[in-house]
């Protein structure tokens, strides 16, 4: 490994131990499909901080074609969508349950920039969380845009997904 | 205090995000298709409408639908308030339901590449176009858009392999800040070249494969040549260069991009032609793209600015519709009646993008 990427790895560490030592910390993997639109599968992984009350949850996604070509399309890609939700999460015994909005972000890797996808369109999820170290996750998850002109305000893309991943706890 | 942290993390993730924001937003959701209505089979002509596709890699966010943009420009109604009921769309024959935003009520972004003949035939001609494209740059300036200009020189070879700049050929310009492009403009001589035709289609092609198109942004070439083309079947002195037969020129950019070609009348090309067919001419592109054909005068001097750039950009409009053609190329119909009213023809004009990959 090279030195770059060492210390790169270590102050990810050290962040990693801090921000654990103050809160409750979770990293995970997810995966998933769309269901309607383009119906892409897809996987990602997460950040998250809290577990009752208010939580964030910072979540990268990547659609690929297939599971089959996900490998090799990875090693390709050159956008990746991020999301950091505020979430509202309320424990039960040794599991919760959360819902929670983010703005949808997209990450040009090859320029190194993001930008904001929208102003009026953000995603909004549920789910429950089983586990205490270990963590087994569900949930769905769907575009919506704030539309003041429309008699609803809220407007949903009709597009949703599935998501199931599993996270580690500290 | 520890539960406001999420909070200032929330919103500081916001403010990072949005200040470098540079991909463009997509601020409502798309209507739903309208049902029975269908392309019209006679529509009037007397109104040019120009547009493209705004192509660029970009990655569809998880359950948003997959859209298209449509940039469409009519410059006889520059300054008009033209709504959704001025406009039918139809993706590969059905009908869509659609978004319509003026061009310059969101960021007026225009990317502009120069593609320039520098070779020797143009030693009468290149101070004047030099010139003329710092009088194109400053008015650029003055108009407060949001503009970047890149340059590919070209002779047998794109970038110019007979042109040194700072000891080095084969140099290019990619799309920069105005003061940047000028002064490599301003670094052109003319030299080299060998045979009578040069590789303007390796020109345009090379800056339409390598330079950093912004999504969103008007793309335009303005291709600067008193020269024929080689092509495959011609190379000449531009064998072992990339060539390109112009039909993969306008395949390539058709509906993407449009291209002004300013032509030195002289020993090629003249004003009285009508015919711009010929493998070897460059002007076919500019009629196929919805771009104009100038002659400069015989030292160079051409007037850019009436290429119409900023009141192209002013006359233009965005169309969003959600793509749900499973085709792999799509023909993109927009008709537009002037009056909103079908009842009269002389306001009306089209647009067809044919065979177009999203």
């Amino acid at each position: 490994m090279e030195v770059g990427n060492m210390r790169r790895l270590l102050v990810f560490l050290v962040l990693v131990l801090s921000v654990s030592a103050l809160f409750a910390l979770e990293i995970g993997v997810v995966g998933g499909m769309e269901i309607g639109g383009r119906n892409r599968p897809f996987l990602g992984a997460k950040l998250g901080i809290g577990d009752s009350g208010i939580g964030v949850s910072v979540e990268g996604f990547v659609p690929v074609t297939a599971f089959e070509t996900a490998t090799e399309e990875l090693q390709n890609v050159r956008f990746l969508e991020v999301d950091p939700f505020l979430l509202l999460i309320i424990p039960l015994g040794s599991s919760r349950i959360y819902a929670g909005a983010a703005p949808i972000l997209v990450y040009d890797i090859e320029a190194g920039k993001v930008g904001l996808f929208s102003d009026r369109i953000f995603h909004a999820k549920v789910g429950l969380s089983m586990g205490k170290s270990l963590r087994l996750f569900v949930e769905g998850m769907t575009a919506v845009a704030y539309t003041p002109e429309s008699e609803t305000m809220i407007q949903s893309t009709g597009i949703f997904s599935a998501h199931l991943g599993v996270a580690l706890a500290f | 205090m520890k539960k406001l942290i999420p909070f200032i993390a929330a919103g500081l993730f916001l403010l990072l995000f949005a200040a470098c924001a540079e991909i463009p937003t997509l601020p409502a959701v798309i209507p739903p298709d309208p049902e029975g209505v269908t392309e019209p089979t006679t529509w009037g002509d007397s109104v040019e409408v120009y547009g493209s596709i705004d192509k660029a890699p970009f990655l569809t966010p998880l359950d948003i639908p997959d859209f298209v943009k449509v940039k469409v420009s009519i410059p006889e109604y520059l300054g008009e308030d033209l709504g959704k009921e001025n406009f039918r769309v139809f993706e590969d024959g059905k009908a869509q339901g659609f978004l319509l935003f003026k061009e310059t009520e969101k960021r007026s972004a225009v990317d502009i590449m120069l593609i320039i003949d520098t070779t020797g035939s143009m030693y009468n001609a290149i101070d004047g176009v030099k010139a003329s494209i710092v009088d194109f740059i400053d008015s650029l300036k003055s108009s407060g858009m949001d503009v970047r200009v890149g340059v590919v020189p070209f002779d047998d070879a794109a970038p110019s392999r007979d042109l040194y700049i700072d000891t080095t050929n084969r140099t290019w310009q990619d799309l920069t800040d105005l003061d940047t492009a000028e002064a490599y403009v301003n670094q052109l001589y003319a030299t080299g070249g060998g045979d009578g035709p040069e590789n303007p289609y390796a020109g345009v092609m090379y800056a339409w494969e390598n330079a950093s198109w912004r999504r969103g942004a008007q793309k335009i070439f303005i291709l600067i040549t008193d020269a024929s083309a080689h092509d495959p079947d011609d190379p000449g002195d531009a064998s072992g260069e990339p060539l390109y037969y112009k039909s993969d020129v306008i395949g390539a950019i058709k509906g993407f991009a449009t291209l002004h070609a300013v032509v030195v009348p002289g020993w090629y090309y003249s004003e009285s032609d009508t015919d711009f067919t010929s493998y070897d001419d460059v002007r076919e592109i500019a009629v196929e793209t919805g771009g104009l054909v100038y002659y400069t005068d015989y030292y160079g001097n051409v007037d850019l600015t009436t290429i119409g750039v900023i009141e192209y950009v002013e006359s233009s409009w965005v169309i969003v519709f959600e793509s749900d053609s499973p085709e792999e190329t799509h023909n993109v119909d927009v008709y537009f009646d002037g009056d909103g009213s079908e009842y009269t023809t002389d306001d009306q004009g089209a647009l067809h993008l044919v065979g177009v990959v999203y």
